[in-house]
């Protein structure tokens, strides 16, 4: 077709083209292909008639606030003009709108047993946390429900079991009844400690309330470990100590500071909207990171600083800032007089907790503690941590020192970078530093965590320290639950939800093998056709005693409990299909205690259940009395009185829909995507929230904060053998990536988010590069020696290795290479592979951003442009 | 047109602002006799920014001036960094005697809705 027109004149022709395409495939009653024609490159708009609800995003700790639309397919769809749409605004829309929907906000799900329309997308109308419909992640949402006709589709739908070798399916029936015969054999005869209950905190109150009701209360087993650590406790266990919950802080208290000390956060690209939203275009920031990500490029830009600290130095570089602020006399003293600890207030705190005697001072205590140390001198610490020292004083300033009388407002915000390398070191010392320049518990001035996957722990009973077999210096520890796994003390497995062997953990070969070895090894009794059915159908009686045998020869039952397959589920002897969000109604917290109800969107697909639902009948089958829970919002009523005292305390919620004749999870869902921020007030039928905590006083015995002294050298120094690189090895630390999840669960199974990260990249410095002959894009492996590699840990392990592509970039310095963390949860490619095994001597959590090991180039080479 | 020129135009409507450039290595969907020519919309996919900057050398559009999102202009304007749910959208590109024609778009411009048939 000859064209004469200019490009300038042509400029409606390929809209039009675009447009009649679309029209097509829209008229009622759409063909499969055209549907897919609407998946892939566009939407509708939901009709007036459309069925809204509310619901929050299921990624980050941020949980920006939702909204659902469904219709039947087939019926009407709605119209361009604001008369014609659920919305009430006329398309197209400006930008900013709050209404810029895109495909991945559509999709075509199943709604009481008939396809439906689906629209996910950023609440509009926000007034919290994503004002205005910001988004990030959540935007991608409605990709995450199941479709037989996309990648979504390899989605367990049935319970399965392994007979010779292959995983078949079998009934509910059969799966709850074999589980619990096995774990009443367990339990009689191994005891608790031989359970491993590895499971997610994070995945709605009512799940998590099941499962510790399950591993606390009924089992009473010690053998428990949420899905980011090797055994139970804090993450932040400096924070604690002083008396700070890691969540205690408003998001308008990031804006309204001054200054903001960010450490160890993936601010930009993991948490997009806490940036955007609240701390871009607020407070100066101080960025610590051994990467200059895009955070830091932000500092830089808007008169912040970036410290590129030298991996696993935070402590020493926290101290130093005190040193500077010390010596400058700029510590907020009104602050420290009126709510930190004396002397004697401090005795009481160290009769209730060991940590809080060893390491909890007074201020002056702690003074002296800083300034009577020479390595805390800025010019000293600038050697070990790599941050100049004038940056140590710049940023004692920006934190500490008055402009004309008047304080800044600083607040810090700390995450993994942080705590996830010498754990109680960078938390305590960080902790001091913030009590030292006023902040805690005022506007503005707040101690918190950025955080990482959302708050859904609600615990149905206290962790059962008593029974744990584990001491440490004559105190009783949580079990660890990776060692225990290494050291053959498993004898059933049940892994809720994560990735732990293959990649959720560090040192992740070693515990592969462990499973392999005790699960599959050929040693053991393994379940085979002839066994397991009889005329047919399943011997249960046959194929329990299989199993109990392999339990009683030494071997290991592993049972996963997951919504997709992954690596771990070719070690399963038992496979249990879950629902996920969207699929059922549950209730979770956000990063400033918003707890939001989120809808049931679509039909949970094949023959999932709840979490809550599975542990629920096994428990029952094997006795247990407690679990005969209806529906979600039983369990969450139930859960309140648990809640109670707490920073989660949604107590008066549920008696006030009790007291009115509503179901709580009904009451909650009238406040939509502002939900309540917790603990809940109530005053008469008013129910409100707690904008942030610890303003009556800290979480103490005496309602005062407190120093902790940090010896670098007993804490992390002499650790160094372990964690620090020797010979031709770089530090290999990790970081997430906007636009993707975790392990990767779901983005495998979208198509614009795997293309955001097809292979895990490896960020390597130029120089250190150019000294090993990789160029850029070379596919290379990093690999950690054996015994050698892990001197000093408690369990020795052979060492790991994963593969990645290169990208030289200077955002990483010298002798630091940065990768993707657990990258699809697998253990070729997850970095955790390189992490030691060491655990952390005060508060026993790994030191996962703190691996070590060779890089080498991959042959043969693979061209990283064949992803497109 | 040279390596590194741009040429601003508006489509598909008069009110939507695009680009067309040639990056001077080949790029996805590029057409020219190097395939190093591509056109795209500079609305932010994310919510609707325009966005100005542009590395040339490196085939990068952005940051985006409201959330700093960044897209590769050499890989079909896949999101480098940044909160967008999807690409940046693409401008399908004809070359007839010497001459550019846009004449499709790789997915709906930010804030478009498709009309159902009523």
């Amino acid at each position: 077709m000859k064209r004469s027109r200019s490009l300038r004149s042509l400029t409606r022709r390929g809209f039009h083209r675009l447009a009649t395409m679309v029209a097509a495939a829209t008229a009622a009653g759409c063909s499969e292909d055209e549907l897919h024609f609407l998946d892939e490159r566009g939407y509708l708009l939901p009709p007036p008639s459309a069925r809204e609800q509310t619901t929050a995003c299921a990624y980050c700790i941020v949980a920006c606030g939702y909204k659902a639309y469904t219709w039947p397919v087939g019926g009407e769809s709605g119209g361009l003009e604001a008369e014609n749409n659920a919305f009430g605004v006329n398309f197209p829309v400006a930008p900013m709108s709050g209404y810029g929907i895109t495909p991945q906000m559509y999709n075509i799900a199943m709604v009481d047993g008939e396809p439906h329309h689906v629209i996910v997308m950023p609440d509009p109308d926000a007034t919290v946390v994503n004002i205005g419909g910001d988004h990030n992640l959540g935007a991608s949402m409605a990709q995450r429900f199941y479709s037989p006709e996309k990648a979504t589709s390899d989605r367990l739908l049935s319970p399965k079991l392994r007979v010779g070798g292959e995983l078949v399916d079998i009934s509910w029936d059969e799966a709850t009844e074999i589980l619990a015969r096995v774990g009443t054999h367990v339990q009689e005869q191994h005891g608790p400690a031989a359970w491993a209950l590895k499971t997610f905190s994070y995945q709605f109150f009512e799940n998590t309330y099941a499962i510790t009701k399950f591993a606390f209360d009924a089992l009473k087993t010690p053998c428990w470990a949420p899905h980011d650590q090797p055994a139970s406790g804090s993450s932040t266990p400096g924070l604690s100590d002083i008396g700070v919950n890691a969540f205690s802080a408003a998001y308008s208290d990031w804006k309204e500071s001054d200054v903001l000390f960010v450490s160890g956060v993936s601010l930009y690209e993991a948490r997009g909207v806490l940036f955007s939203q609240w701390v871009a275009g607020g407070p100066t920031l101080i960025v610590v990171n051994p990467r200059r990500d895009e955070t830091a490029e932000y500092a830089l830009e808007n008169g912040g600083m970036h410290l590129q600290v030298t991996p696993g130095t935070d402590a020493l570089l926290h101290n130093a800032i005190a040193f500077a602020i010390l010596e400058n006399g700029w510590q907020d003293d009104y602050f420290i007089e009126g709510q930190t600890v004396d002397d004697d207030e401090l005795a009481i705190e160290g009769e209730q907790s060991a940590r809080r005697r060893r390491f909890g001072r007074t201020f002056e205590a702690f003074r002296e503690f800083i300034l009577g140390n020479d390595e805390h001198a800025p010019e000293r610490a600038a050697a070990v941590t790599g941050v100049p020292a004038e940056d140590i004083r710049r940023a004692a300033e920006l934190l500490a020192r008055p402009v004309k009388r008047a304080r800044p407002k600083a607040s810090f915000m700390l995450e993994k970078g942080n705590y996830w390398s010498h754990n109680y070191a960078n938390s305590a010392s960080l902790a001091s530093l913030g009590v030292l320049v006023g902040a805690g518990n005022r506007p503005g001035q707040v101690i918190s965590r950025g955080g990482g996957h959302q708050r859904g722990m609600l615990k149905a009973a206290g962790y059962p320290l008593d029974n744990s077999p584990v001491e440490v210096d004559g105190e009783k520890r949580p079990v660890n639950l990776d060692y225990w796994l290494l050291e053959g003390n498993v004898r059933l497995a049940w892994v809720i939800g994560c990735t732990w062997v293959t990649g959720g953990s560090a040192h992740t070969e070693a515990l592969t093998a462990q499973v392999k070895a005790q699960a599959r090894g050929s040693e053991f009794s393994q379940l085979d056709e002839d066994t397991a059915f009889s005329g047919g159908s399943l011997n249960l009686p046959a194929v329990v005693e299989r199993l109990t045998a392999k339990i009683d020869q030494g071997g290991l039952v592993f049972v996963q409990q997951d919504i997709y397959p992954q690596e771990q589920t070719e070690l399963a002897d038992l496979v249990l299909p879950a629902c996920t969000w969207g699929e059922a109604p549950f209730v979770r917290m956000q990063g400033e205690r918003r707890l939001r109800h989120y809808a049931h969107i679509v039909d949970a697909p094949g023959e999932v259940r709840p979490d809550w639902k599975i542990i629920a009948e096994v428990a029952r089958r094997m006795g247990f009395e407690g679990f005969d829970w209806s529906d979600e919002n039983e369990i969450f009523e139930e859960g309140a009185a648990r809640s109670e005292g707490k920073a989660n305390d949604y107590s008066h919620l549920v008696a006030l829909a009790n007291e009115t004749n509503q179901r709580a999870h009904d009451l909650l869902a009238q406040f939509g995507t502002t939900g309540l921020q917790c603990p809940i007030q109530r005053d008469g039928d008013q129910l409100s929230g707690t904008t942030r905590l610890h303003e009556e006083g800290f979480a103490t015995q005496t309602g005062k904060s407190m120093f902790l002294a940090v010896d670098y050298n007993e804490l992390v120094v002499s650790r160094e053998d372990i964690f620090s690189p020797v010979g031709q090895e770089l530090q290999i630390i990790n970081r997430r990536v906007g636009g993707n999840w975790s392990s990767l669960v779901e983005d495998l199974r979208n198509d614009y988010r795997a293309s955001l990260l097809p292979e895990n990249v490896l960020e390597i410095n130029p120089s250190d590069a150019s000294a090993r002959g990789i160029e850029d894009r070379d596919p290379v492996r990093v690999s950690a020696g054996s015994l050698q590699h892990c001197a000093g840990a408690q369990v020795d392990v052979p060492g790991g290795s994963f593969e990645a592509i290169a990208v030289l970039s200077d955002t990483v310095a010298p002798g630091v290479a940065c990768a993707y963390f657990n990258f699809r949860g697998e253990s070729s490619t997850s970095s955790n592979a390189v992490i030691p095994n060491s655990a952390d001597p005060v508060s026993g959590l790994f030191s996962f951003k703190l691996g070590r090991g060779t890089v080498t180039k991959r042959l043969p080479k693979k061209v990283f442009d064949e992803r497109a | 047109m040279a390596v590194g020129q741009i040429v601003d135009f508006a489509y598909p409507t008069e009110a939507s602002t695009a680009f067309a450039i040639r990056l001077g290595q080949p790029a996805s969907n590029g057409v020219g006799p190097d395939r190093d020519i591509v056109a795209f919309l500079r609305a932010c996919p994310h919510m609707g920014c325009p966005i100005v900057k542009i590395n040339v050398d490196k085939g990068v559009l952005g940051p985006c001036g409201c959330h700093r999102s960044r897209f590769d202009l050499t890989d079909g304007g896949r999101q480098i960094v940044g909160h967008a749910s999807q690409s940046l959208v693409q401008i399908t590109l004809e070359v007839e005697d010497d001459r550019l024609f846009a004449v499709g778009l790789g997915g709906l411009p930010y804030g478009h809705a498709m009309e159902a048939s009523r």
